[in-house]
């Protein structure tokens, strides 16, 4: 059984073979992913676009960081699903980020349980 | 890992890829950043890059790169919140490249090694090293707290000095200043968790400025406006030491507690990392006290926001085997012969006596399928073409390299990142260009007192540019540097037995500038280890030549050189427009590109003399090669086919009677010559073959063979090797 039914995914990361992999692991589990970027601006410029259900977010990136793309997207669209997928660990942020909206955080490495965990709480899947 | 292994393994080639990318990057803004050590926009980058092969290296279980990136990425942190660090302790940059090295080699290893992913004994002492740097730069710090802290009894010690002064303001100062400095003591215990966060150079200045006016105090010779200025400078102290130290360390413990309880609200993952990070940042705390951490986030995103950097463009890609590609391009080998079979098939319906309009149809058939072919081939040599960036991203940290070690100021600069070149010829231009880039700054370039005292910038400059020509690349290294002494490259040969006393005397310049290719030689009285002892640029130019590479030197003594290689687009192709002519019984082709222009000339024209026979054409005067004489051949004009196969003649094949065909052969030097032919059979497209016996490698004037349509197998006759003899 997977766990998405079809719903739309946008994958933020600067590495290409990161959002490959969350790519991947996506697909496997029945989401549609809409759109990937790969700086904090693509990823605002693909979300007005593309309106996702759901948005993987990495915070160390050129132009933007995640958290300011986080700020942004939460003080238009409050109801956004996103999770921060990151390596950064420092306390301070990932409180940061949940304090103002995000739904999860996961911190690098993550394996495809840690990844669909967070995705079922975030969307609030049985 | 729960990924499926296949995946990773999928994604592991790209990982690797990607980490190569990011080496290459890496090199060249640490390259950017040694010439300018302030610029905030690479010093981030760096940050960034190692922030990122640290979190790909964990997913793939790549410790070793995730480790060593880790630390790097620390102290890349600890730059980008004070650019002076790297002012003071340069060598930094060097423990930088010496971390991309390290990369360099576990990717490269992780080539036949797929465990190659723990820590070794090297990893460990370079982990150290850098955990030395951090501390040194820890430990600079804290010095400059003892000296401050220093200066402030010297300055309790003073205060009756200073009675008629706003005392209460100043010991409302230094009261503060004192708990601060308290509180920045303390940090200096736990380095490793705690960075400093005040900019050391502006402490530096306000602590200098009191010493000063502190001197002036003892002196009894400050006066008012030396007290104002002293409240000033510990103000400044004052505010650089409150960064350290001014939100109440108990209420970071609340906010992490609130922290927790978010966590468990969201029911987020507290995987171990995470709860390892909180307890161990809550026992420090404790144990502590008041000090907090501060990861100056808010100047870090100000950084980006600034730097526009350049959007790289996405490309859609798939990834090929290359192999795959040489067999697509051996199959379209295959099929050029077919097409030519149908050539040859129109030439003997015609004779049979078909149909004309039968004839007609199936000329243009055989035409569009031999059309089809050619733009076939041509599509997938496209696809094995790459960026001449793939090349060029290395060289300015070569230059760099070099010029480092030896002494030497150089800077590069790169033209043509974006031409295309076939894949096959990467790793020799690559190898050609080493040689000469190194050359370049070795012998070209002169140290800095010779330049300066030659009236040049004190940096020398080596650029290359590459361009894209109708049918050839062209890449030029040129340097600003002493250029070519061609008298002592002449002696030097003449002293390793390369030329005679009599060459030297005789050579013109342009030859004697391509003695630099030539093996044995170094004009470098000392022979170092970078540009070694000449050996090599022999090897650049056999491989060269193997494309049909032309060098172009241009010397300007002391002014510089210029070293351009000019690659044939075409010679990358399998397949080449070649004409195919008849000696004797014998049929040869030889590629187009080696004809230079045929000519038929009556035979009393021709002179023959005691070395040849020569003739003249547009005012110059042609040898001639013989080809039966120096292939040993019957001296016969015995025309083919009697065996009934079909003959290759083009309509527009040269009637030859009364007179001889010669074909004037394209050469590299100013003397012409010729082959004698017995007959011009026409021009054809050939698939050309190279010789796979060692045999026939010994050949002395072919260099590989051809299949004609008709299955007949043809000697292609080598130019180079003919116009030696």
């Amino acid at each position: 059984m997977s766990v998405g039914s079809g719903q739309s995914v946008l994958i933020v990361d600067d590495s290409p073979v990161m959002r490959q992999m969350l790519y991947k692991l996506f697909q496997n589990q029945g989401f549609n992913v809409v759109g990937q970027a790969c700086d904090g601006e693509e990823a605002l410029t693909l979300f007005e676009e593309l309106k996702p259900e759901l948005t993987t977010l990495d915070i160390v990136m050129p132009k933007l960081r995640g958290t300011e793309v986080l700020e942004k997207l939460m003080e238009k669209y409050p109801d956004s699903k996103i999770i921060m997928a990151s390596s950064v660990s420092d306390a301070r942020t990932v409180m940061h980020c949940l304090k103002i909206g995000a739904k999860q955080y996961i911190i690098k490495p993550y394996d495809e349980e840690k990844v669909m965990s967070a995705v079922r709480k975030a969307l609030d899947i049985a | 890992m729960s990924v499926t292994d296949e995946n990773l393994a999928e994604l592991f080639e790209q990982y690797k890829d990607e980490v190569r990318e990011t080496i290459e990057t890496l090199d060249n803004e640490l390259v950017v950043l040694e010439q300018d050590p302030s610029s905030s926009e690479t010093i981030f980058s760096l940050f960034r890059h190692m922030h990122s092969l640290k979190g790909s290296s964990k997913m793939f279980n790549v410790d070793n790169i995730a480790t060593i990136a880790h630390r790097l990425e620390d102290l890349m942190s600890m730059i980008d919140k004070n650019n002076s660090i790297l002012n003071k302790y340069p060598k930094i940059v060097d423990l930088l490249f010496k971390g991309n090295d390290i990369f360099r080699d576990i990717i490269a290893r992780l080539e036949d090694d797929i465990g190659y992913t723990s820590m070794t004994g090297d990893h460990l002492n370079f982990i150290a090293e850098i955990q030395a740097q951090i501390d040194k730069i820890n430990r600079r710090d804290s010095q400059l707290v003892d000296s401050a802290r220093k200066l402030l009894d010297d300055l309790e010690n003073l205060l009756p000095a200073m009675e008629e002064m706003d005392i209460e303001a100043l010991k409302k100062d230094i009261t503060e200043v004192t708990t601060g400095l308290a509180l920045a003591t303390l940090e200096e215990d736990g380095a490793n968790q705690i960075r400093f966060n005040f900019n050391g150079a502006d402490l530096t200045d306000s602590v200098h400025t009191m010493e000063d006016l502190l001197a002036k105090f003892k002196d009894g010779k400050a006066t008012e406006e030396d007290a104002k200025n002293f409240v000033d400078a510990a103000n400044t102290l004052y505010g650089l030491l409150a960064e350290v130290a001014t939100e109440d360390a108990m209420s970071l413990i609340a906010e992490l507690g609130d922290g927790l309880t978010l966590f468990s609200e969201r029911n987020l993952e507290m995987d171990q990392m995470m709860v390892e990070f909180f307890g161990s940042m809550l026992s420090e705390l404790k144990e502590k006290f008041q000090v907090e951490v501060e990861v100056p986030i808010t100047k870090v995103s100000q950084t980006t926001k600034s730097s526009a950097v350049a959007k790289e463009p996405q490309v859609k890609t798939i990834r090929v085997d290359e192999a795959k590609i040489d067999l697509f391009l051996e199959s379209v080998g295959r099929l050029i012969t077919k097409s030519e079979i149908l050539n040859h098939l129109q030439f003997s319906f015609r004779k049979a006596g078909v149909d004309i309009g039968l004839l007609r149809d199936f000329s243009t058939v055989s035409r569009t399928i031999s059309n089809d072919i050619v733009n076939l081939q041509r599509s997938i040599m496209e696809v094995r073409q790459v960026e001449m960036n793939n090349i060029l991203k290395k060289f300015p940290r070569l230059v760099r390299d070099i010029s480092h070690k030896i002494g030497k100021e150089a800077e590069m600069n790169i033209v043509g990142e974006r031409v295309p070149i076939d894949k096959s010829l990467l790793d020799d231009v690559e190898q050609a260009m080493v040689h000469i880039v190194r050359n370049a700054v070795d012998h070209g370039l002169e140290t800095p007192d010779e330049r300066v005292a030659a009236g040049k910038p004190k940096r020398g400059n080596v650029n290359i540019t590459v361009t894209q020509e109708e049918a050839a690349i062209f890449i030029e290294v040129a340097d600003d540097g002493r250029g070519l002494d061609l008298e002592k490259i002449k002696a030097k040969a003449v002293e390793r037995g390369a030329i005679t006393p009599e060459q030297q005397l005789t050579m013109p310049d342009k030859e004697a500038e391509m003695l630099v290719f030539s093996s044995g030689l170094s004009t470098k009285d000392q022979a170092t280890d970078l540009s070694g002892r000449g050996v090599g640029m022999d090897v650049v130019m056999t491989n060269l030549k193997k494309w049909n590479g032309e060098v172009i030197i241009n010397n300007k003594p002391g002014q510089g050189l210029s070293v351009g290689l000019r690659l044939p687009v075409t010679n990358t192709l399998l397949t080449k427009e070649a004409i195919m002519l008849r000696v004797g019984k014998s049929t040869f082709c030889l590629p187009l590109e080696f004809v230079n222009e045929i000519v038929t000339v009556p035979k009393e024209d021709v002179h023959h003399h005691k070395e040849g026979a020569v003739f003249r054409h547009r005012d110059m005067v042609i040898s001639v090669i013989n080809l039966k004489a120096l292939l040993g051949l019957p001296d016969v004009d015995e025309p083919t086919s009697d065996d009934g196969e079909p003959r290759i003649k083009d309509d527009g094949a040269l009637d030859t009677h009364g007179s001889l065909v010669f074909i004037i052969l394209r050469g590299k030097t100013d003397t012409r010559q010729s082959i004698l032919a017995d007959e011009i059979l026409g021009q054809q497209k050939i698939v050309i073959k190279e010789f796979e016996l060692e045999t026939f490698r010994k050949l002395p004037y072919f260099n590989g063979l051809t299949l004609l349509g008709d299955g007949r197998v043809v000697l292609i006759l080598d130019s180079d090797k003919l116009l030696e003899s």
